[in-house]
């Protein structure tokens, strides 16, 4: 950018300033009033919702030290990072090829498809597939590989899998637009210089794609950790995501104070690996990465 | 709320009202006012519309909007608008009807405000002209009768290894499962300020559950494709299933029956009060109390309503008999207690 | 494609995606099955054939209204989205700033706030500034809800836009209108439209947000289906889904028709 910065350095300012004004005002005037009532009625010493008056952070040691909210925490991070992990590793080849292959208006059409699916439908359908009644046992038990119908339901492993499943979209969906980009001559180019497949794909495609794969973990990430509704509903008695716990406190038990405290810990957690992800992706993936060398 | 377009509004008023018979020349009492009620979609909504949304228009041109969501969710809108109030009357469960009348949005209604108040058994209005019953469910015991060989009498007898992996249950988040639990306290040995004996038999069930599960639904989902054979569910809902061919038989468990109502309020602050008044007497009549007990089988509190005899047996809880055995539950020592009891729930069953 | 060199590679990554997108689509076949099922259970496969629950969605206002705004909600909350985004994530991704890295988690900030507190403050907010719920208080919350993914897809598309091509625009003297015009949209296409695909369904579909700020006459579809589902779990539920998915299919085929989508994405 060299000389071009410091001629036009002023100007430059006040681009940038009117470009990210819009978007900054808009979240800073909306989210504002939520976040600050979030803050203030996490520091409420109370355990309700209808009367509430004092200042006191008993909430947060409470969140932070009792191991029921710890274990918790923890266990919906790592769960988190495996579907994370799974949705990126099954999303780049099928982004990749979603986004160079054929018969791409069909893909996106089966890539968009979970997506409209409403939560609550798309909870009853797994019911029907992984029941003991459900398909999968149909299918299993008609080939003889089971004698009599296994629960497939409610456990951890259903609910990672049915997370997995429902944010996969967004891992594919975030390589694909970001490989359409990228040129195949590289590609090519990478191949006709006599690199073998692996090479092309570890140092070229990969740091292209980076900024896609980032994106959409991070997206995966944060969704993974506050979600709540699925967990509830096929998680069965034991599985307790931290979100279904904030949603106890919040609409069940209507200890808002509780329930804000462990509100912030989570959004604290999530931005947190947001920020750690893409410093460790570090920013300059993408093109320069790859040119510059 | 709104004022509605009078003139448009009272010449199909007056349209409809002709084809009914009555003259209409003179203007009804509420002509074109409007009020919010909280629904719970589905059903039952269907039939509030049927039995008070209907008439309220046609006698009073009232027009009723029944906007979908949980309690929980409308007691959060009504505690954030309090001056210009998200519903006019609110409905609400044992829990969230204490919940309002502690933050101060209801506002107590008298028989003067609304007549059909004189006839609801008096041991349904705990907080008297607070909130209003229209309906009372019970949990039962449910068994499907086709794979179940040995039908269980009690909540505790969930735990025979037969059912292992086909029990469903309510978790404490669903007023269900909290009487549950109390039921099973109390049986042996406990009490609502004793739960221990309540937890360790829950604890002995444990290995049975499919799952604890706060939706209805689901449950009613469950236990129409035979994926959980044994359940401690709304007797309402079983009937309904019943009525669908599931092989379901109902037990009154030994544990008791115990239930839980639906109450009916006027938010304070509401801008039409005359019209809110005249909603929660319609819903509270004998009319709206039968109609409910035809359509989901739960129970009418208002004490002059007779059933008839096809759907009688089935009703519970039906008659002053019934009614009068049921084993009370503190709900304010609940609505103080249930976080802890939540907390130890999460901790025993992790 | 790259190491598409032997029959046998061809086959199993064919495979590979055959399942991938056969497993995606699972759930919804199933739903779709269970729509036409004559009972008033929810199984699959159907035990015949039936399009009676079809008939009952289409004739259920509570439906079709509620269809009809989450589609209009959808589609202004996208649109919104992408012109306070594509600027934004421009201006994050292209300069090299200190403070700006606290923007972007800003930005990033409304998909990690719990649905439910978003929803409780954002009610407050409305009630506080006079528009109380309905569509404008719907609109403020998928607005602020839809721009993250817009950003963060959007940032990700530009780190690969290399600047050269702007800067040779700019020495050839081009205002910034006409780079923006001219070189930097046609290049972020792709990403434009990942972008409002990720906007557009989760306006659709949001659900916990949305059961706060909807008034009885503006609920969004999924509120009414989540409503509805509480008392009553009959097959009218999977034609509405079904009925989605075909207007879906239809959307994203004719966007192909229209704009070749081969050539977009």
């Amino acid at each position: 950018m060299g000389r071009f910065a410091t001629r036009i350095a002023w100007s430059r300012n006040i681009y940038l300033l009117g470009l990210l004004t819009p978007a900054v005002a808009a979240v800073m005037l909306i989210l504002s009033i939520p976040v600050a009532w979030l803050v203030r009625i996490s520091l409420f010493p109370q355990d309700q919702s209808y009367d509430l008056s004092g200042w006191s952070a008993v909430h947060y040691m409470k969140a932070l030290t009792d191991d029921l909210y710890l274990e918790s925490l923890a266990r919906t991070t790592i769960y988190s990072l495996i579907v994370t992990l799974g949705t990126a590793i099954l999303g780049f080849p099928l982004g990749y090829a979603a986004a160079r292959g054929k018969m791409r208006r069909w893909k996106i059409f089966f890539i968009v498809l979970p997506l409209t699916l409403s939560l609550i439908v798309n909870i009853f359908g797994w019911i029907m597939i992984l029941g003991q009644n459900g398909l999968l046992n149909s299918v299993l038990l008609s080939l003889h590989l089971l004698d009599h119908p296994k629960q497939f339901l409610f456990g951890v492993g259903t609910v990672l899998v049915v997370l997995g499943h429902t944010y996969l979209p967004f891992q594919i969906l975030s390589v694909m637009s970001v490989v359409r980009q990228i040129d195949p001559m590289l590609e090519e180019a990478s191949a006709s210089l006599r690199g073998n497949r692996w090479v092309t794909f570890w140092r070229v495609i990969i740091p292209l794609a980076r900024p896609g794969i980032v994106a959409g973990c991070t997206i995966v990430f944060i969704l993974t950790i506050s979600a709540f509704i699925i967990p509830q509903l096929i998680g069965g008695a034991s599985v307790q995501m931290y979100a279904v716990l904030v949603f106890q406190q919040m609409m069940t038990v209507l200890n808002w104070p509780f329930g804000s405290a462990l509100s912030l810990i989570l959004l604290v957690v999530a931005l947190g690996f947001a920020a750690l992800l893409r410093a460790a992706a570090g920013r300059s993936g993408g093109l320069r990465s790859v040119v510059a060398k | 709320m709104l004022l509605f377009r009078p003139a448009a509004y009272a010449a199909a008023l007056c349209t409809f009202a002709f084809m009914h018979g009555p003259a209409c020349a003179q203007q009804k009492e509420f002509e074109g006012t409007k009020i919010v009620v909280n629904g719970f979609g589905g059903n039952l909504d269907d039939v509030l519309v049927d039995s008070v949304s209907k008439v309220l228009k046609d006698r009073y041109g009232i027009t009723v909007e029944i906007v979908p969501g949980s309690v929980a969710s409308a007691y959060a809108k009504l505690m954030t608008s309090r001056s210009n109030p998200a519903f006019d009357v609110l409905i609400t469960d044992d829990i969230t009807l204490r919940s309002a009348t502690k933050a101060g949005l209801i506002d107590e209604v008298s028989v003067a405000d609304v007549p059909n108040m004189a006839q609801l058994y008096p041991n349904f209005m705990p907080l008297g002209g607070y909130g209003l019953p229209f309906f009372a469910s019970v949990t039962a015991l449910t068994y499907n009768k086709e794979h179940v060989k040995t039908p269980p009498q009690a909540l505790s007898d969930l735990a025979n290894p037969e059912l292992k992996g086909r029990v469903g249950i309510f978790n404490l988040e669903s007023v269900g499962g909290v009487v549950s639990l109390i039921s099973l306290a109390e049986a042996n040995g406990g009490s609502i300020r004793n739960l221990d004996p309540g937890f360790a038999k829950l604890k002995e069930i444990a290995p049975n559950l499919a799952t604890a599960t706060s939706s209805p639904v689901e449950l009613y989902n469950l236990l129409q494709r035979g994926e959980i054979w044994a359940s401690s569910f709304w007797s309402g809902r079983v009937n309904a299933l019943i009525d669908q061919g599931v092989p379901l038989g109902i037990v009154v468990p030994k544990e008791g029956l115990r239930g839980n109502l639906d109450f009916v309020s006027l938010v304070k602050s509401t801008k039409a009060r005359g019209a809110a008044l005249k909603f929660m007497d319609q819903i509270t009549s004998a009319q709206t109390s039968l109609a409910i007990a035809r359509s989901v089988y739960f129970g009418p509190t208002n004490k002059t309503v007779t059933l008839p005899p096809d759907i009688e047996k089935r009703v519970l809880p039906y008659g002053a008999e019934m009614i009068a055995a049921m084993p009370p539950v503190d709900w304010d020592e609940v609505a103080g207690k249930r976080g802890s009891w939540i907390e130890r729930w999460n901790r025993e069953m992790r | 494609m790259l190491w598409q060199n032997n029959k046998r590679s061809i086959l199993t990554w064919g495979l590979f995606q055959a399942i991938a997108y056969f497993v995606l689509a699972l759930p919804s076949l199933v739903i779709i099955g269970a729509s036409f099922n004559p009972g008033s259970v929810l199984t699959f496969p159907p035990h015949g054939l039936t399009l009676a629950w079809y008939v009952r969605a289409v004739q259920t206002p509570a439906f079709t209204d509620s269809f009809l705004l989450s589609v209009e909600l959808a589609s202004i909350a996208t649109v919104l989205s992408l012109l306070a985004g594509t600027p934004a994530a421009y201006a994050l991704e292209r300069y090299r700033l200190p403070g700006l890295q606290s923007v972007q988690t800003l930005l990033l900030s409304p998909i990690v706030i719990p649905a439910i507190v978003l929803g409780i403050g954002l009610l407050m907010f409305c009630n506080l500034i006079g528009i109380g719920q309905g569509l404008a208080a719907l609109l403020l919350g998928h607005f602020v809800l839809t721009l993250p993914y817009v950003v963060r897809t959007l940032i990700s598309n530009f780190s690969l836009f290399d600047v050269v091509l702007e800067e040779a625009a700019q020495s050839l003297r081009a205002s910034r209108l006409v780079i923006w015009y001219r070189v930097i949209l046609p290049n972020i296409l792709p990403g434009l439209l990942s972008a409002a695909i990720f906007s557009f369904v989760t306006s659709f579909g949001n659900v916990a947000l949305s059961i706060f700020l909807v008034s009885g006459s503006t609920a969004t579809l999924p509120v009414q289906m989540f409503a509805s589902v509480e008392h009553s779990s009959d097959p009218t539920l999977a034609a509405v889904a079904s009925f989605v998915i075909f207007i879906t299919g239809i959307i994203v085929l004719g966007i192909d028709r229209l704009a070749g989508l081969q050539r977009l994405v």
